[in-house]
Formats: C-alpha cells, structure tokens, sequence
C-alpha cells in the first residue's frame, strides 16, 4: 500500500514537472514560397545570451523542443541565405510559425588567417591583420611594420631597398606614381592581404623577355569593401599657442574598387604643418628647373613633428574605367600650400686666408598652387602594350621675404611652371618572342621666374625666362635566339630650348661686369640613336648588356659654335638568383656624356640675394665610370629580409667650378680646367619579424664618401664630404593592452678639405611612442622624440619633444582623438650642416604647444 | 587563383549548370601527430568552403601548386623553381605544398570523393557514401571564436572522435569527413589526440567550390584497399626507397640512432584504422 502512494506521488510530480515545461513546437516556412524549410537551425537562448536548446527542422519543416520555463528567453532561426529571425519566447504562442525571409544570414566573421607572411612563387603575401596594431588607421600604418617593406613620408613605398614599380589596388594601377595618397587613405582594415610582386614586369607583353629587378605591391580588398564605396573622413579643430590662433585639419577620402571600375577622390587640408601637394606627377625629358630663389626658411621636422607654420589644402581625383581590352585613366588634383618659416642663421665660408661667416635673420612667406591632370588609355596584353598618355600642370608660386643681419632687404618672386605632354607606346609580340615598339613622346614646358629685391629702397630685380620642347619618336625590334633577347631601339630625339635673363640694379654690377648679368640662349640638338641590348638567361644568371650609341648635333643659334658629337656609354649587369632566398647583383657602366644643356650659360644669373651663377662657357661632354653590387636575403618562412649595397661612381669633367666671395656675395662659375669626383657608398638593411612579440625589428646603416675638385678664392681646393649612420626601429604589441615603438638613429659627417677634416659634426635622434589601451575603446598614446645636435666635440645641443593622444572609438565607424603637441613649448630648433666648402648653421623657429581634437568618420 | 575560380564559374554558365558556391569559408588548422618525439607534431593549414549542397575541403597551398602544374608552363616554371631549391640544398621546400588531402562531398548525392597521396606521392581517390555519424550530444558548452559550441561524440571508422560545434551556424559540416551534427564543427580530435582539427576563421564569402585539379591523374581506388596499400609502402618504405635508388639506406634520428621513416601503426594510425583485416 505505502509503495502504492509513493508511486502515485512520483506520477504526480512527475506530471506537475512536466506541466511546467513548455513545449515549443513550430514551423519554420519559407516566406516567398510558403515551403516548409529542412535543416533550419533552431536555438534558444537564455536571458543571459546562453545556448539553453537546440535542434534543427525536420522535411516537414516542423521542430520541437522543451523548456523548464521560457520566461527572458529568445529563439533564434537560421538557415544560409535568409535573415536571422529572432523573437522573444514570453511573448509567443505555440505552435510557432516562422517565416524565413532570403538576405544575408549575418554570421559573426572572424577572418581566415593564413601565416602572416606566405611565398608563392615570386609573390609574397603578408596577411594585414597579423601586423595591425589598433592604433593603426591606413594601410601605410601597418606596411610600416610589415617585413622587408619600408613606407617614407608622402607614402613612397620601398621593398628591400628599391622603390616599387607599380602599386595596384585590387591588380588596377589607378593611381601611377601618385599611390601615396593610397597608401595614407585606405583604411587597413579594408585590406586582407598585401601582395609583394617581385622582379615585377608591369608590361605583360614583356613577361619572360625583359628582366625586371623592382617589385610591385597589391592591395588585396576584403570582401565587404570590394564594390561598395568605401568613405573616411575627418574633421578637427584646436588652439596653439604658436602662431598663436585656432588650427584645423580636415580630410576626406572615398573608394570604389569594381573589376571594371576604380575611383579614389581625395580632399585634405590643415594649417597644423603637414604640406600637401605632388598629386599629379608627369615625368618630364624637358631639364627646366628653377634657378632664382627667394630663400624661405625650409621646413623641417623633429620626430615626425612639423615645424612649419602652414595653411594647406588639397583635392585629386582618379577614376579607372575597363574599356573593352583596354582601360581609360582620367586624373586631376589641385593643391594649395600657403607656408611661412622662421630662422636666424650663420654661415660659415672655409677660406684659406681665414673663415667668413655670413649671419641672417630671414622671415618669409610661400603661396604656392599647383594644378594639374592626365589621361590614359593602355592596354595590357601578353600579345600587345598600348599607352598612350596626355598630361598638363600649372604650377604658380609667390614668395616673399625680410632679411636682416649682413644683407639686409626685403624681396619677392614670383614663379611659374607650365608643362603638357603626351606619351605614347605601342608594343606588338609575335611569332613567340619577337617584339616591335614605337614610342613618341611630346613635351614642352615653359618656366618664366621673377624677384624683386628692396635694399633701402634700392631695387634689384632678376627676371629670367625659360621655355623647352622635347620630342623623341623611336622603335625598336626584340627577338630570342636561344635563350638571348636582343632588343634594338633606334630613333630621334629633338630638343629646342630657350633662355633669356636679366638682372638690374644689382649692386655686384661692377664687379661682374654689365653685360655679363644678361643672358639670350637657345639650345638645340637632333640626336640619332641606337640602343642595342642583349639579354641572356643561363640557369639562374641574369646577363644583360647595353650598348647605347648615338650622333648628336647642336645647334646654339650662332652664341657658340654648332657642334656634332658621337656618344657611346655600354654598360653590363649580371644577376644571380641561387635559390629563391638570395640574390645577387654586379652592375658597371663607362662612357662618355653631354653635359646639361641648362649648363651652358655665359652671362651670370642671381640665384638669390647674395649669390650669382653663370654656367660654362662652351659645350663640352663628361666622362664617367661607375661599379656597383647588390645583395638581398629573404627567408619568407623566418619573415627575414635583408639588403646590402656598394657602388662606385667616377666622373672627369674638363672644367671645374669656381666658388668666389666678393664681400658678402658669393659668385659661382667654371674654369676651363679638367676635374674629377668620385663617389662611394655602401649601405645596408635588415628587418625581422618577432612574432612572440607581435614586433618587428628593423635596422639600417650607411655610409658614403665623396670627392671633388673647386677653385675656391682663386686657389684649387680638393674637399670631400663624409658621411655614415646607423638606425635601428622597434615595435611590439606584447598584450591586448599595450604596444610600443621605438627608433633611434645616429649620423655623422665630415668635411674635408686638402686633406684636413672640419671635424666630424654628430646628429643623435631616439623617439619612443607607447601606446596602452587600459579598457575597450580607449587608447592613449604618449610619444617623445630627442634630437642632439652636435655643437663641439662632446657638446650637444638637445632638443625634446613630446606630444599626447587620447583616442576614444565609440564604433568602427566613430573615433574621437584629443591631441597635445609639443607638450614642453619649445619654439626654437638648432641644425647644422655641411655644404660646399661651408658649415650652415640655423636656429628655427617651430610651431608650439598645441591642441587638437578631431573626429575620425568611416562609412 | 583567381581567375581559374573565374573561369570554372564560366564553363559552369557556359554549360547552363549552376556554379556552386560557398556560403561559408572556414579556416581549419590540422594539427597531427609525427609519431616521433623529435619531431613533435605537424599543423597543416585546411579550408572548408561549404553550401547546404555542396563542400570542399582542401589546403589552399596545395591547391595553389596544383593549378600551376595543371599546365605545361607551370610545371616548367616549377621545375625550375625545383631545379634552384635543389641546387641551394633546400630540397623542395619552396613547392611544396601543406596538407595533401581534398574532400569534395555533395550531400544531395549522398556521396564524398576522398583525394589523398601515399608517401610516393602517387595519387589516389575513392568515392563512399556519405555516412551517417551516430552522434551523441552532451551537456558540454565552450565558446570557440567567440561561438558557444556543444560537444558530440561518436565511433567512426575506428577511432572515437570529440567535437564542438556551434548550432547557432546553420551549416552540419565539419573538417575533413566529419558533418552531421547540428551545426559548425568548430573542434574536433581524437581520442588520444593523433590528429586534431581547429577552427581559425569563419568568413561569409562566396567563393566558387571548383574541382580538384589534376583530378584525372589519380588513380581510382576504394578506402579500405587505399589505406592497405598506403600502410603497406609506410611499412616497407626502406626497401622501397632502396630499390628505387640502388645500395643500403638507413634513416638515423638526431641521436644517430638508425630509426625507421615511418612509425608503425601500433604507434601512429591513420585517421581511419578500420582497415586492419579482423583478426
């Protein structure tokens, strides 16, 4: 009996037990089709975001599952290709129905990593995430840290110690030389993986004939920036202390990256010292440069802390359209930089009756615009290259300066640069490895410069016009003979050049003589080349020959005699690949070269308020010879690179320079009487990644040695410059809650003249950025930078910055940082450097404590 | 790589056929014993792209040097590559590739395809239907890559396997053969720990699921005759590297101790140990 009642009393709790479970049954159906759906996966969580059920749908579409109690649960339903459905239990009555809906079932994503550096073949992929650190915002930011990849300042990019020959955003050259504005725009995080290209042959038509020893990188986007647009900007404002006034900095930069379609539009601005500008780059044959100055204290930097006193703005747009075989590039960008500097400065002049020093104080201010575009059509085949390319600028610059001290004046220049052109190339493969290319180039370039000088109400002006056409049409044959390549290039170039100068009011007149301030120029010549190069592959050895021959005539409008001259310079390099780890290179060159025909200038030119220049009297040629090697490491699997380089240069020229001071000017001229230099330098680099720390260690040495020959103060003077340095960099995110980076550097060099040094004048720099991120979403970066410059033999005079970050991210999207720089005010900054036979000495004046905050937006 | 992905997608529209493609990509680390102490343990690095219908699993490096030598001029350049490693002393080191297996299943069929090599790096496949796993779920919960994974448990062609899987991820597939719980297989191991997969990362890419290539070069086969024979060559690897090479070789470790190149099964197993004939 009692066992009877103990077993109804189990039934019965049983059943209250069961009755308090609840049973949540449903259907899980597709909404379009009112089909039931198999395999939906069917989870319930509790109020704390615990999995509490499971199960998934049976053909019926149909699941069941029980509960103790559903009170503060949710169920959620997925299945690949619908919306997640997720609905709150409490609320509920069963049987459920759920209507899946087809869009994106949003999975929580973790990326698939591979190894932070993988090799195939020549390409070398670094993964971007294994190098990010959170503080990093482009993808500049984080190649910095990437192995054998070195990013200078504006976003030129190096590997292993050359410069890149193409940079491709998703395989597309969008942006030719101006990738830099890529390289500080794209947001890392977009990025999966950059790609390193080595021995890169851009030319398709050219793979497997011609050699090439650069590397291109590629910029490999994740998936959800791929055909979207992909929009960062900024905004900031704040308060310094000098100039004193507000500050800003604003930045704009927008991306599209299709398969048949690219577009990058950029916009910055600022007035917090970082210049802008060089967007818009067109590789010009013409050799106009400027010549007259109005001397600006330059900008400098102290541990990436700009001195300079700015207002900057620039915009450029790129857009790339596939068009059939081909593709259309289209490019425009327009700068501003309105930049003032400050400095007092001594100069000294090594002269052998006793020292001069020349003291100034020069305060000034540059406007400068630049406005400029290209267009292109190419054509990248393995059959055929076609590019044709049609590129303007317009530069316009006006400066204005105070001088005190010796030279007391106040002057202004006005400069002006004009330059279009078009390039165009064909190639055409046939028969295997037969080649035919024609190219045509036009250029012409116009550089009309002007400074008016102000001495006590004295005026001095130097006015000098410059214009050039350049144009070359040329063709060229390749062929393979068992293995050889040879490639013969023939053609004709022209060149007509124009100068006309005139100085007035100088007080040097007399002692230069009157007519000698005036200049009226052409320069001409039609030159016939022919430019045979051999190429040989045996094994892993590289043989390449050049042998460039050409018959030049001049023509110089009866100032001098016409002439015709025959040149012929070959030159050799041998590359030895071993393995796919080493690499190694001897290159050497001889022969015989015109000199510049901007050099050829009888009458003097005032380059600025205290120095005039006047070139060779005659047309002459210029031998020169020059060795050099290379050798590179690479060890992928160790992400280990390093480089090394030596080379030699020698040059006899059959005039020399001539460097006078007539008071406090110096004048600058050549003697018909031979001279030699010569040039040596070896330098070196090495980088590692050191994963137990999530670091990288990179270090860099050089050293080099030049030697020339000037008539100095009517005296022949043999002087050499030299110079070493070593640098080393650290960086490391040993946790989650800290990263770190340190660099120091230390250089020094010499002048030496007739064999007696000036003494070795020594640089030491160490800058150290922390960065710790003690609770999610907050960071604060604390960085300083020493400079020591040194005075005497164990003077320095020392120079600390320091400046602070605090970074909020509310979201991916969002970003708030509040920036202090220059936390210690310093407002001056001591330099010294060497020059032609004169040690430059400069106090300059630096921007002071300043605040910043900005808001970082990313779409 | 790309552009061979391109172009199946292609021959599939080409011939009116649906290209399959991934839902899911999912890195998977495959962690497996050497047998010998010296050596310790290999990863090799493995991805799944998987749909509801379709899955391949395969290591991407390997799959990256199998399409170059599908055509007369990667195999060319990879000679070369041979020819240079060879002559640096670093063996092949710079084509090889990392983990040799594919596995293609297509549960709509019912049936996966198994491409594997022996040590002689000969080829083979087999074909076998899908089986089914008789999992048994437990209560065991942790969070792998920021999912809260079960654990199951079941037999499979002789070994016990363990693994988590996150339900929350409506794809039932796994590394390797393993599939058919209710959700992601995240971790899996077995018992003893020879062999161990691991997820790395979960991306929603739609990424075309290709042959293999060079499919017509391996040999037709069945399971149990594959492992036999790849067994019996792991067994007999010294005379049949010697008869390949002429003389008398022996392999020492790095206590110059002679050892053998491979570990006998009694030692180290292949996943599937089912092969054994019963005694």
């Amino acid at each position: 009996m009692t066992k009877r009642v103990v077993f109804l009393l189990i039934d019965l709790m049983i059943a209250v037990v069961a009755a308090a479970q609840v049973d949540v049954v449903g259907k899980v159906l597709d909404k379009g089709s009112g089909e039931p759906m198999q395999r939906a996966s069917v989870v319930i969580k509790g109020k704390d975001g615990k999995l509490k059920k499971f199960t998934t749908t049976d053909s019926k579409g149909a699941f069941a599952l029980q509960l103790p109690s559903a009170a503060g649960c949710r169920m959620e339903v997925s299945v690949m290709g619908y919306a997640r459905q997720s609905l709150p239990l409490d609320s509920v009555e069963f049987p459920l129905v759920v209507f899946m809906e087809q869009g994106a079932t949003l999975l929580q994503e973790v990326t698939v990593k591979g190894n932070s550096i993988r090799e195939q073949g020549d390409t070398i992929t670094y993964t971007v995430n294994a190098f990010s650190q959170t503080e990093d915002r482009s993808i500049g930011d984080v190649m910095k840290r990437m192995p054998g990849i070195d990013v200078e300042q504006g976003g030129t990019i190096k590997y292993q110690g050359k410069e890149i020959n193409k940079f491709y955003i998703e395989g597309r050259d969008l942006l030719g030389a101006g990738y830099g504005i890529a390289t500080e725009g794209v947001r890392h995080d977009d990025v999966g993986a950059v790609e390193v290209m080595e021995d890169h042959q851009p030319l398709l038509v050219l793979g497997g004939i011609a050699y090439s020893d650069q590397a291109a990188i590629n910029l490999k986007l994740k998936e959800k920036a791929k055909a979207k647009w992909n929009v960062n900007g900024s905004a900031g404002g704040g308060y310094c202390t000098m100039p004193e006034g507000g500050v800003w900095q604003g930045s704009l930069f927008a991306m599209m990256a299709k398969s048949d379609f690219q577009h990058i539009t950029d916009f910055r601005t600022n007035n917090t010292g970082h210049t802008l500008g060089g967007i818009v780059n067109i590789a010009s044959n013409t050799g106009l440069t400027e010549n007259i100055s109005v001397p600006v204290p330059s900008p400098y930097s102290v541990g990436g802390q700009s001195m300079l006193f700015n207002r900057s703005a620039q915009i450029s747009t790129n857009t790339l359209c596939k068009l059939g075989r081909g593709e259309l590039k289209g490019k425009l960008g327009y700068s501003f930089n309105r930049t003032a500097g400050m400095a007092s400065s001594a100069t000294t002049y090594f002269l052998e009756g006793g020292d001069r020093i020349i003291t100034e104080e020069r305060q000034g201010v540059n406007h400068g615009h630049e406005l400029g575009g290209s267009f292109t059509y190419e054509q990248n085949q393995r059959s055929a290259y076609i590019n044709n390319t049609l590129g303007a600028r317009l530069d316009w610059r006006d400066a204005t300066l105070d001088v005190t001290g010796t030279l007391p004046n106040s002057e202004s220049g006005l400069f002006r640069n004009g330059l279009i052109s078009n390039d165009f190339k064909m190639i055409k493969r046939f028969r295997g490895n037969n080649l035919v290319t024609f190219v045509s180039k036009n250029e012409w370039q116009k550089l009309p410069q002007s400074v008016t000088i102000d001495r006590d109400g004295e005026l001095a002006r130097q006015s000098m016009n410059e214009s050039a056409f350049y144009t070359e049409e040329s063709a060229a044959y390749s062929f393979t003979v068992k293995g050889i390549t040879i490639d013969v290039e023939g053609g004709v170039t022209g060149y007509l050049r124009s100068m006309n100068s005139r100085a007035s009011g100088v007080e040097m007149q007399q002692v230069l003589g009157g007519d000698s301030l005036v200049n009226a120029i052409n320069t001409n010549y039609v030159k016939l080349f022919l430019q045979p190069r051999l190429e040989y592959r045996l094994h892993r050895v590289n043989f390449i020959l050049n042998a460039p021959l050409s018959l030049d005539r001049y023509d110089f409008d009866q100032v001098l005699a016409n002439r015709n001259e025959a040149y012929f310079s070959p030159s050799m390099e041998i590359v030895w690949k071993p393995d796919n780890r080493w690499n190694f290179s001897v290159s050497s060159g001889y022969g015989r070269a015109p000199i510049s025909l901007s050099m050829v200038q009888q009458g003097y030119v005032m380059n600025d308020y205290r120095t005039f220049r006047r070139g060779v009297d005659n047309f002459y040629s210029m031998w020169g010879t020059n060795v050099g090697g290379s050798a590179r490491f690479r060890n992928v699997m160790h992400a280990f690179f390093a480089e090394a380089r030596v080379s030699q240069n020698w040059s006899e020229a059959p005039f020399t320079m001539i460097q006078q001071l007539y008071g406090d000017y110096l004048v600058y001229a050549y003697a018909p009487a031979k001279s030699r230099s010569k040039r040596v330098s070896a330098d070196g680099s090495m980088s590692k990644s050191l994963n137990f720390m999530h670091g990288i260690v990179k270090l860099y040495g050089g050293w080099q040695r030049s030697d020339s020959e000037i008539i100095s103060q009517g005296k022949p003077v043999g002087y050499a410059t030299e110079s070493w340095y070593v640098q080393g960099r650290i960086s490391s995110a040993p946790a989650r809650w800290i990263s770190a980076e340190y660099g120091c550097y230390y250089g020094a060099v010499n002048m030496i003249m007739n064999g007696n040094g000036a003494g070795w004048n020594g640089r030491v720099q160490n800058d150290l950025r922390l960065t710790l991120k003690p609770v999610r979403k907050w960071e604060w970066e604390v960085s300083g930078c020493h400079v020591g410059s040194q005075l005497a033999d164990n003077k320095y005079s020392n120079t600390c910055m320091l400046s602070t970050e605090l970074r909020y991210s509310h979201s991916r999207q969002v970003e708030v940082a509040a920036s202090l720089n220059n936390v210690l005010n310093l407002h001056s900054f001591y330099s010294r450097s060497y020059t032609q036979l004169a040690m430059y000495e400069s106090q300059r004046w630096m921007r002071g404590r300043e605040f910043l905050i900005s808001i970082y937006l990313t779409k | 790589m790309k552009k061979a992905a391109t172009v199946i997608i292609f021959l599939f529209a080409a011939l009116g056929v649906r290209a399959e493609v991934s839902d899911i990509v999912v890195g998977y680390d495959m962690i497996s014993s050497t047998g010998k102490k010296h050596v310790g343990k290999e990863t090799n690095k493995y991805m799944l792209l998987a749909n509801g219908v379709v899955s391949k699993f395969y290591s991407p490096q390997t799959e990256y040097f199998d399409s170059i030598k599908s055509t007369p001029e990667g195999v060319k350049r990879l000679e070369e590559i041979q020819d240079a490693s060879l002559a640096a002393g670093t063996g092949f080191v710079s084509v090889r590739g990392d983990g040799m297996i594919y596995v293609l299943k297509n549960f709509r069929e019912g049936k996966l395809r198994h491409y594997d090599r022996d040590w002689l790096d000969a080829l083979f496949v087999y074909e076998e239907p899908i089986e089914q796993w008789n999992w048994v779920v437990t209560d065991s919960t942790r969070t792998i890559l920021g999912y809260e994974c079960v654990k199951a448990e079941a037999d499979y062609h002789g070994r016990r396997w363990t693994v988590w899987f996150a339900p929350e991820i409506p794809v039932y597939n796994g590394p390797w053969k393993l599939d058919g719980v209710p959700g992601l297989i995240l971790e899996a191991y077995t018992q003893g720990g020879d062999y161990r997969f691991v997820a790395t990362g979960i991306e929603q890419k739609l990424k075309p699921i290709g042959e293999v290539y060079l499919a017509k070069d391996y040999e037709r086969t069945d399971r149990i005759k594959f492992l036999r024979d790849a067994r019996y060559k792991m067994d007999n690897a010294e005379s049949i590297f010697q008869g390949m090479v002429g003389g008398r070789i022996t392999f020492t470790g790095p206590d110059g101790k002679e050892e053998k190149m491979f570990e006998p099964a009694s030692v180290l197993d292949f996943m599937e140990t089912d092969y054994h004939p019963k005694k």
